[in-house]
């Protein structure tokens, strides 16, 4: 019967979080342009976007991998949608399964990988370049991510589940980035990784368009353009709202924080992600890595000891 | 031992979203090292030089206005220099000072532009909006006088076609003390910790190369090499400016460099506007007679002419016939001139950086096309010579 209702929430919030998803792109390319003294497209614009991709015809290049070219784009969408539901779904019902926050990162994960191994099918040097860079960042940023969301559900009593998390901070009244200085760092960590994540700058150097002209993206247009966009805009919502749930969950009966941690993660994706590709340029793959491996990589860590000594009682 | 390593051939154009206009870059790298890079030209010749031969005088000042729609002041007037030199006119001071102003708001607004889309190459687009808007400022001076925006046709032969009225110095003047304000937010942002660390130490063009292969403008400068037509070939009114401008030279040739020339070029460029405001002396700015006598009366000769346009030494070769009509016009753009030496730039620059380095020389393709035979059949490339155009082919 619970595997019964969670499945049943989680096909419920897929469409949420599209939608969430798809008014924060609108939110974010309006903002970035009152920033850059433009006027700016309508708020709207992303859903007239996607309905005017998935009116136009198919086209697959004579050189691709048809198979796989054909069907990366959505079995990627998919996997982001499915892992943006499952966060969805675990503030809204509160139920816990185990070890859904891995989960959450697996999905986001291939739904990166198969939409750049999709768009290197194509057999479009661009596209092949842009998946050799886009391996290298994504390791670089994931683990410290995942080392934070560690420190997390460490500090929650090492559950695994989201719901375990998000029950532990409305026992204690506060999110755990509130609540003690491991939390703050383990978030400060994540934010860091945000804009790899979204691929946005200074961190987008798979789909930067001067140097490798859209990357893995080249050859996609129409349906399958539109499916890599939901992709990647549901993964960089999704990634935000679970910054939220883990870290700043606010207490409150489930639906009504569900939806205040939608409010948090727009907010967190602006401040994330619009801003710092407003005001930063892109760095080099080379620079992406050390940066990641470095900094959110030292905090995260730090954060994990931290967190470590505080549950050996140690501080 | 050396070890035999397999080369990844990628085309960087002829339509790129790095490259505005069309030219083909083939690069050689190895997984994100650029080996080696060859360019080739023409994508959008246009013959200009051809049509400027069946043209007269007065059609052809018009239509070397048309050869950059960035540097349509540093065109006409290198043209009519030589035109002028040649039937020995003399077009009076006040129209070599109104030259010189506005040779200086093309530099402001060409180097402006340059900085915007050196934004947009590193992904920082707000740096684009930001200096496209400072440099609606200047066009808006620019159309004020000249009734235009981008082509000024603001030459003629002996003089200018427009006289300054004190209303208008005034507002240049305040537009140039507000322009100065503005400058100093763009440069705050170019001296961005993520901007530098992507120019500094990129693209390096050692002083030797530079002078080796020609480099010209805010590209040799950056190398150290110290010249500018401006001071050590004065023309228009910039002997008489001598004083008020230094020439910006730096040493160490990377694209910071290169962007730091400019920048600081721009405000040494406003200096010379305000300058020029100042010391405008009065009279005619066109001598007396009708530009068709004019025209008329420049005899058979022929002449060479330099300017400093904004993206460094334009070089004209006119060959009048004495009946109104040229026998030969050779130009020379600063792109062309600059073009050997970003291949020795590119060499062992990472991919990422090479939009960089293209930018960094301010290319102008559209100027500097030249005609490059293409056998498809046999897969051969080949120039043509000056000889062989005399003689109307081979």
């Amino acid at each position: 019967m619970m595997e019964l209702i969670l499945a049943a929430s989680v096909a419920a919030s897929a469409p949420l979080v599209l939608l969430a998803s798809l008014v924060y792109e609108g939110i974010d390319r309006k903002l970035r342009a009152r920033m850059q003294g433009r006027v700016g497209p309508p708020l709207l614009q992303p859903f007239y976007d996607l309905v005017k991709l998935f009116s136009k015809d198919r086209v697959v290049p004579l050189t691709a991998a048809y198979l796989l070219f054909n069907y990366a784009p959505l079995l990627s969408a998919s996997c982001a949608l499915a892992g943006g539901a499952l966060v969805l779904a675990a503030l809204i019902t509160g139920l816990q399964l185990a070890g859904d926050l891995l989960l959450v990162f697996y999905l986001l994960s291939s739904s990166s990988i198969l939409a750049m191994v999709g768009g290197a099918s194509s057999g479009n040097p661009y596209a092949a370049i842009s998946l050799s860079r886009g391996l290298s960042v994504l390791l670089s940023y994931k683990l410290p991510m995942l080392l934070s969301a560690l420190t997390a559900a460490l500090k929650a009593g090492g559950t695994l589940s989201l719901a375990g998390v998000a029950g532990f901070q409305a026992e204690m009244g506060v999110g755990i980035a509130l609540s003690s200085l491991s939390g703050a760092l383990a978030l400060l960590a994540f934010t860091l990784c945000m804009p790899a994540e979204g691929e946005v700058p200074p961190f987008d150097v798979t789909t930067a368009k001067t140097e490798v002209v859209h990357g893995f993206l080249i050859e996609y247009g129409g349906p399958y353009l539109a499916l890599v966009k939901i992709a990647k805009g549901v993964s960089r919502f999704s990634t935000a709202l679970l910054a939220a749930a883990l870290f700043l969950y606010t207490p409150a009966s489930p639906p009504l924080a569900a939806g205040l941690c939608l409010l948090e993660a727009t907010c967190m994706a602006v401040l994330a992600m619009t801003m710092p590709s407003t005001v930063l340029g892109r760095l080099k793959p080379g620079q992406v890595v050390k940066f990641c491996l470095t900094v959110p990589m030292s905090i995260a860590a730090s954060s994990l000891v931290l967190s470590l000594l505080e549950a050996g009682g140690f501080i | 031992m050396a070890r035999e390593r397999e080369l990844m051939k990628i085309p960087f154009g002829p339509v790129h979203p790095a490259v505005k206009e069309p030219v083909k870059l083939t690069l050689f790298v190895d997984g994100e090292e650029v080996v080696d890079a060859s360019i080739e030209l023409g994508y959008v010749h246009r013959g200009i030089e051809a049509l400027a031969e069946t043209r007269n005088l007065i059609q052809v000042l018009h239509l070397v206005e048309r050869v950059c729609g960035i540097c349509s002041h540093a065109h006409p007037l290198c043209f009519i220099q030589a035109i002028e030199n040649i039937g020995g006119v003399e077009p009076p001071e006040r129209a070599l000072y109104i030259r010189s102003l506005v040779a200086e708001l093309e530099r402001i607004q060409s180097h402006l532009m340059w900085l915007g889309v050196m934004g947009y190459q590193v992904g920082l687009v707000t740096l684009f909006m930001y200096a496209l808007r400072v440099r609606e400022e200047i066009l808006n001076l620019l159309e004020e006088f000249t009734g235009n925006r981008i082509i000024k046709e603001i030459n003629t032969i002996g003089g200018v076609r427009r006289d300054l009225g004190e209303r208008l110095i005034a507002k240049m003047k305040r537009t140039a003390r507000e322009l100065r304000r503005s400058l100093k937010l763009l440069a705050e942002a170019v001296y961005d910790k993520t901007l530098e660390s992507r120019m500094e130490g990129v693209g390096i063009l050692e002083r030797s190369d530079a002078v080796e292969l020609c480099a010209v403008g805010p590209v040799a400068r950056a190398s150290g090499v110290d010249f500018d037509v401006r001071r050590d070939d004065p023309y228009a009114a910039y002997g008489q400016l001598r004083g008020r401008f230094t020439v910006v030279v730096r040493r160490g040739g990377d694209a910071l460099d290169r962007t730091e020339v400019r920048i600081l070029e721009v405000l040494e460029s406003l200096e010379l506007v305000e300058a020029i405001l100042d010391e405008l002396p009065p009279g005619e700015v066109k001598v007396g007679k009708p530009l068709l006598r004019l025209a008329r009366e420049i005899p058979a000769g022929e002449d060479v002419s330099r300017v400093e346009a904004p993206r460094g030494e334009l070089l004209y070769y006119v060959k009048t016939d004495g009946k109104e009509f040229l026998h030969r016009l050779r130009i020379r753009t600063p792109t062309l001139a600059n073009l050997p030496a970003l291949r020795v730039m590119l060499r062992g620059s990472e991919l990422a950086d090479v939009p960089v380095i293209l930018s960094s020389i301010d290319p102008c393709i559209a100027c500097a096309e030249r005609v490059t035979l293409v056998d498809a059949r046999r897969g051969v490339c080949e120039s043509v010579s000056l000889g062989e155009l005399g003689r109307g082919g081979r």
